[in-house]
């Protein structure tokens, strides 16, 4: 009779088993959801908590991306045309929510477009004699004599851009990166427009410059 | 530039402001700071920067972010995707500038009691004053036609104002009267009983009221107003008199599964629901509809409006030939007017939401006659919790991150507590949030 005894206790030990987890998981969701809301402002929250950022880096949205730049760039008050016909073109493949994690390539692919628009503007602006970044470039001039001006003129983008001074692997990467552009030969008045140009975008698209 | 900004710099080209460990430090919060509250970046040579990085520097940090509440950014980007994500079913910052967002300009810029977002019999848009810059126009509303054509059937003046990058809370006037088009030329006010700041807004009706039975204006108003989605507040031993007949006693043969589970969302929401019963949106012209506008014919006849006219046909379904197929339950609630029932005041739901009557004043509710939506707006944003739900909404806007549970309730009541201090100054929530010691994360 020991045997069935043991019989009986094992399987009143899984019948009681077997009620606790029908009564918490399948049965009873709503057990679930007392614990889940357990905190009336974590209702709203909680389904997102694991997609949310806990970290001090923020993505901008495609309106903030866009008006930064131009804010940065000194140009906040005057975008022009196209420019803004631009940022219509990209702000859908922009981001909408301030989750990093949503980073893709098509964001990227429109961030660097978007910068390059308000990079030209700038370069506009500079060329017609309001110099904030670009100080002591020669326009009329190629590149290759204008390397110390070339350096300045990054840091003050860099300050501008990222609120920041440049760290030395910014600062070396970027001067590898004149080097590069030189030595493929180009010394004309057009190839510093496309050097900073270049500079510009490749700093005003960068993660620093879109998350907050 | 304040004369406090000139000073100051003034002080920096004298170096008196010297850069200390300090100083550097103030200069790093007030980077956030400013970015956060102004939704940009910012040079890290701006004079705003650095104005504010003395003040931070001085102990002053409300002083610094009111510096930055003060930035043309920090409404036409902040408080505008604010509102923009509210505005619509898609909750997203994407929406253009519309009335709803435009509201929260406003009130903003005004400083004035945020409550008035949902009771208020006004709206704001431009309207003439100051000139526009050069080469800018937008769509007028100085007319009853033009109004009707760009502000009350479609959301041209706004969209033009935006895509002006004008600097918004400088071009947007507090226009009182709500009005509501009866043709493509003329236009009414809309009835006081059942103006109701953005909730009577055409983005809202256009969002919320178009189709359906017009529960979703009330699911809506708790979700982007008290923070609280539908399966929170849900009571299933509530009173179930206000249910309407539509909702089947019996889904599936099963009477149990509504008393356990359709039940608890309806008891709520159809006790509201009244308060909207004569709202409609036709999607065909744009228009919001009103059952009492008068008009008998055309495309703003109230269409679904009941035989008697006094609420719209969707808030009853009994009424042949339209939709007898919605007839679920014959004994269910039938609306004849605007009266609503408070049916989310019992046990947990009353804590929750602590109901102090009718803003602002506190004035007690009643639905011996028909009320509308103005009282239902009045009825929310007096709640302890509208006030709490506003620091949530600003606290993700600005901190960007969740608190953990538990702590985000302390915190919440704690803002929830100081705007309502403040006297629902919304910029003033912005500021208290920003200066929060736990809103920036290290």
């Amino acid at each position: 009779m020991g045997w069935l005894r043991r019989w009986r206790n094992v399987a009143l030990l899984m019948m009681g088993l077997g009620g606790l987890s029908t009564l918490s998981f399948n049965c009873s969701p709503s057990l679930f959801l007392a614990a889940k809301y357990a905190s009336s402002f974590g209702i709203m929250a909680w389904e997102d908590r694991f997609n949310d950022p806990v970290s001090p880096v923020v993505m901008m949205t495609s309106k903030q991306v866009f008006h930064s730049m131009l804010n940065v760039t000194g140009q906040y008050n005057r975008a022009t045309a196209t420019q803004k016909s631009e940022f219509d073109l990209r702000a859908s493949s922009l981001a909408d929510t301030s989750n990093p994690a949503g980073i893709n390539a098509p964001m990227q692919m429109a961030t660097t477009s978007l910068a390059g628009e308000v990079c030209r503007g700038l370069l506009d602006t500079e060329k017609s004699g309001q110099r904030r970044f670009f100080v002591d470039l020669d326009f009329t001039l190629g590149p290759l004599t204008q390397r110390a001006s070339y350096q300045a003129s990054i840091r003050r983008m860099g300050q501008a851009f990222w609120g920041r001074f440049l760290n030395r692997s910014e600062e070396i990467y970027l001067s590898t990166f004149f080097d590069d552009f030189t030595s493929e030969g180009g010394d004309s008045s057009a190839d510093t427009d496309k050097l900073l140009l270049a500079s510009c975008t490749v700093m005003l698209a960068s993660f620093d410059a879109v998350t907050y | 530039m304040t004369a406090q900004m000139i000073a100051f710099l003034g002080a920096v080209s004298l170096g008196t402001w010297s850069s200390s460990a300090q100083n550097l430090s103030a200069l790093d919060e007030a980077k956030w700071m400013l970015a956060r509250l102004t939704g940009v970046q910012w040079p890290g040579q701006s004079p705003e920067l650095h104005f504010m990085a003395q003040k931070i520097a001085a102990g002053d940090k409300f002083g610094a972010a009111k510096v930055a509440t003060s930035l043309p950014q920090f409404y036409s980007i902040t408080i505008k995707e604010m509102a923009a994500r509210m505005s619509t079913r898609a909750e997203s910052v994407r929406e253009p500038l519309n009335d709803f967002s435009a509201a929260f300009i406003g009130i903003a810029r005004d400083n004035t009691d945020a409550r008035e977002l949902l009771y208020g019999n006004f709206y704001y848009a431009y309207s003439g004053s100051p000139a526009l810059p050069s080469g800018v126009s937008v769509r007028s509303m100085n007319t009853a036609q033009t109004l009707n054509e760009n502000l009350l059937l479609s959301n041209n003046h706004f969209t033009d104002l935006e895509k002006a990058n004008l600097h918004l809370h400088e071009y947007l006037t507090r226009i009182e009267g709500q009005r509501l088009a009866v043709s493509a030329t003329t236009n009414i006010a809309v009835p006081a009983s059942d103006a109701a700041g953005v909730l009577s807004s055409r983005t809202w009706m256009a969002a919320h009221a178009i189709g359906g039975t017009n529960r979703r204006l009330v699911e809506y108003t708790f979700r982007e107003f008290l923070c609280m989605p539908i399966e929170g507040w849900a009571d299933t031993s509530a009173s179930d008199t206000r249910v309407g007949k539509d909702i089947d006693r019996r889904p599936g043969g099963d009477p149990q599964k509504y008393l356990t589970s359709c039940k608890g969302c309806h008891t709520v929401m159809d006790g509201f629901r009244g308060a909207f019963a004569r709202w409609d949106f036709n999607s065909a012209n744009n228009a919001v509809l009103h059952s009492l506008n008068g008009v008998t014919s055309g495309a703003f006849m109230p269409m679904n409006s009941d035989v008697n006219r006094v609420v719209m046909r969707k808030m009853n379904r009994d009424t042949p030939p339209a939709s007898t197929m919605f007839v679920a339950y014959q004994g269910g609630w039938s609306t004849t007017d605007t009266s609503f029932v408070n049916n989310a005041s019992r046990g947990v739901n009353e804590a929750t939401f602590g109901w102090r009557g009718l803003a602002p004043d506190g004035a007690a509710l009643t639905t011996v006659s028909a009320i509308g939506t103005n009282a239902f707006g009045r009825l929310v944003a007096n709640s302890r919790r509208f006030a709490q739900c506003m620091a949530q909404r600003v606290w993700d806007q600005v901190c960007q991150y969740k608190l953990p549970m538990g702590d985000g309730d302390l915190v919440f009541v704690g803002l929830g507590l100081k705007f309502e201090q403040q006297g629902y100054r919304l910029r003033e929530l912005f500021e208290t949030v920003a200066v929060h010691p736990r809103c920036r994360l290290r």
